[in-house]
């Protein structure tokens, strides 16, 4: 049972930072950079409940807030490229964001120890979901829910005319903007949305684990989490969760593989992209007929 | 100060210039990006160097080194390039995994990913200027960065093969039509690519007597940049690009202290980017 919710627990929470990768790609870029929003989700929901005694729903909606900010500003910058460029930028600004959480050392005390995140040696104790009294179970269970509401409303909003003008803007930037799209906001609708899912992320990882640190949020967790949308399936939220699930469960129970695990990984990106760059959920052709 | 800190800038202007000038290759022929490049070169130096000092021959190491990584090269240009088709950005994911790989290989090779020792070449010897030196290992990262800009360019410029290259640079589809061989002009820059890779991930090593096992990632950013930076206009904007990087992180370093060097490198990195998007928006998109 404990093995069951934990995995299916880091599932759930993977998935968001997948998703988040997903929502970039149907924006017609690929991002090196989404755990970047994962860590400042992590961090800033964890400093709120852990030293500042907010309850987890307030502190997911505040770091919601502060990805949303930081993501307004590295957009800002970011969206002005497109194609490489954009995913070399997503890249090296995602690596600064987390030199800066690396260097966050902050500390109170609380119930008569010190708590706080301790640059590099990372932030302990964040009990908050073990401190309202929330079993192993009840936990999984919560970000599971969290993360099923959110592939359900990315689903929506892809299908959605917002979604759908996003997939124009995707495939042919000028040929939106001549039907009168305006493609800087919705690109950075989608950007902005693509954060803040990782945000959320970031909060529910840091108070399933209780423990982070700046290496959580590195270029290969991104790494990662893009490949897992890659193997599932750039047409389809499901696919995020069906790489992320593929991963989590046959990778980790793969003893076979062993310390290998990653040479298996890398190869099954490649493998995965040379036979189906779709994806296994991959959309079928749009049928809409006034797109 | 100041001045001294740019002369210790000029090893990683060196550097810079040969990892930019392999992408500039690659990127110019295949138009494709290949993340693994830095990870190539690194495992080829690490596993190049085990192998000859456990040998007894650490000098051998760069005789070892260059053919490893010509066929590492040759590898993800067929498995990445060849094998996976469709939107160039597929390759470039694929190369993700390929260094994802290659760097656990290292880490479990019996070096188990430590830092490993490579000899250094001239590594107590200064140049000295006064009030000021250069350590003569450093000089010679940069010296033959500067050769092989001149070898490079006199190859572009000078030769059939470099005519072929070049034009499949500008466009492929009409090169191959007027005759160079596509698959040969791509065996060519990925053979040279990997080769100018090999010989500055060597020297780099060598002037700090080890190779990390992070230097992949690390060097492939900066290699990335420097082909931004470069606008892929030649050869010789690549060298001027890198001379200002490896210069400035330096300085940079100097005045805000080395505990912030990291982050200050990151930063200059995305000013150079944010100042100026679209280089690589080539119109010749026809690629081989």
């Amino acid at each position: 049972m404990s093995v069951l919710s934990s995995g299916a627990a880091m599932v759930a929470i993977y998935t968001m930072l997948a998703l988040s990768f997903l929502i970039v790609m149907r924006m017609g870029e690929i991002s090196f950079g989404q755990q970047a929003y994962f860590g400042i989700g992590a961090y800033v929901s964890a400093i709120l409940t852990t030293m500042f005694q907010w309850s987890f729903a307030a502190s997911a909606v505040a770091s919601i807030f502060a990805t949303v900010a930081v993501a307004s500003a590295l957009g800002a910058v970011a969206l002005r490229m497109s194609g490489f460029e954009f995913s070399l930028y997503s890249l090296i600004s995602a690596e600064f964001v987390r030199e800066v959480l690396g260097r966050l050392t902050w500390q109170v005390e609380v119930a008569g120890r010190m708590v706080g995140p301790e640059g590099t040696m990372g932030f302990a104790a964040i009990a908050s979901f073990n401190q309202a009294g929330l079993t192993e179970v009840i936990q999984a269970l919560l970000v599971v829910s969290i993360a099923i509401a959110t592939v359900i409303g990315v689903q929506r909003i892809s299908a959605s005319r917002h979604g759908r003008m996003l997939a124009t803007v995707a495939s042919d930037r000028e040929l939106a903007q001549a039907r009168g799209i305006s493609t800087d906001r919705l690109r950075m609708q989608a950007y902005l949305l693509a954060s803040s899912v990782a945000g959320l992320g970031g909060c529910m990882f840091a108070h399933y684990v209780t423990f982070i640190d700046p290496a959580n949020f590195g270029l290969m967790t991104g790494v990662h989490a893009l490949a897992y949308t890659l193997i599932g399936g750039v047409g389809s939220a499901l696919g995020a969760l069906a790489g992320t699930t593929l991963d989590v469960v046959f990778l980790e129970s793969f003893r076979v593989v062993g310390s290998y695990r990653m040479v298996a990984f890398g190869a099954l990106i490649v493998v995965a992209l040379a036979l189906m760059p779709r994806g296994i959920f991959a959309k079928r052709k749009p049928t809409h007929p006034n797109l | 100060m100041l001045l001294q800190a740019a002369l210790d800038g000029l090893v990683f202007s060196g550097l810079y210039a040969m990892l930019g000038i392999a992408f500039y290759l690659t990127f110019g022929v295949m138009r494709r990006i290949d993340m693994s490049f830095g990870t190539v070169l690194m495992a080829s130096v690490y596993l190049a160097a085990m192998a000859a000092s456990s040998n007894g021959v650490p000098a051998a190491t760069l005789l070892l080194a260059l053919p490893l990584a010509v066929a590492l090269g040759l590898m993800v240009s067929l498995v990445a390039f060849r094998l996976v088709g469709g939107d160039p950005r597929f390759s470039m994911a694929s190369t993700l995994g390929i260094w994802m790989a290659l760097e656990e290989i290292v880490i479990q090779s019996p070096g188990r990913g430590q830092g490993q020792p490579v000899p250094g070449i001239f590594e107590d010897s200064m140049l000295e200027f006064g009030s000021l030196f250069v350590r003569v290992d450093h000089g010679l990262v940069l010296s033959v960065a500067l050769i092989v800009c001149c070898a490079l360019s006199l190859l572009l410029r000078k030769t059939r093969l470099g005519l072929a290259i070049r034009a499949t640079v500008h466009d492929a589809e009409i090169a191959a039509l007027m005759g160079a061989s596509p698959s040969a002009v791509v065996l060519a820059a990925t053979v040279l690519a990997a080769s100018v890779g090999c010989i500055a991930g060597y020297l780099f090593a060598a002037s700090q007597q080890y190779m990390d096992v992070h230097f992949g990632m690390w060097a492939t950013v900066k290699g990335l940049v420097i082909l931004v930076a470069g606008r892929m206009q030649s050869v010789w904007s690549v060298v001027g690009a890198a001379l200002l990087l490896g210069i400035a992180e330096r300085v940079a370093t100097e005045l805000v202290g080395a505990n912030w060097r990291e982050l200050v490198g990151l930063l200059i990195l995305m000013v150079l980017l944010g100042l100026m998007p679209r280089s690589l928006a080539v119109p010749a998109t026809r690629s081989t």
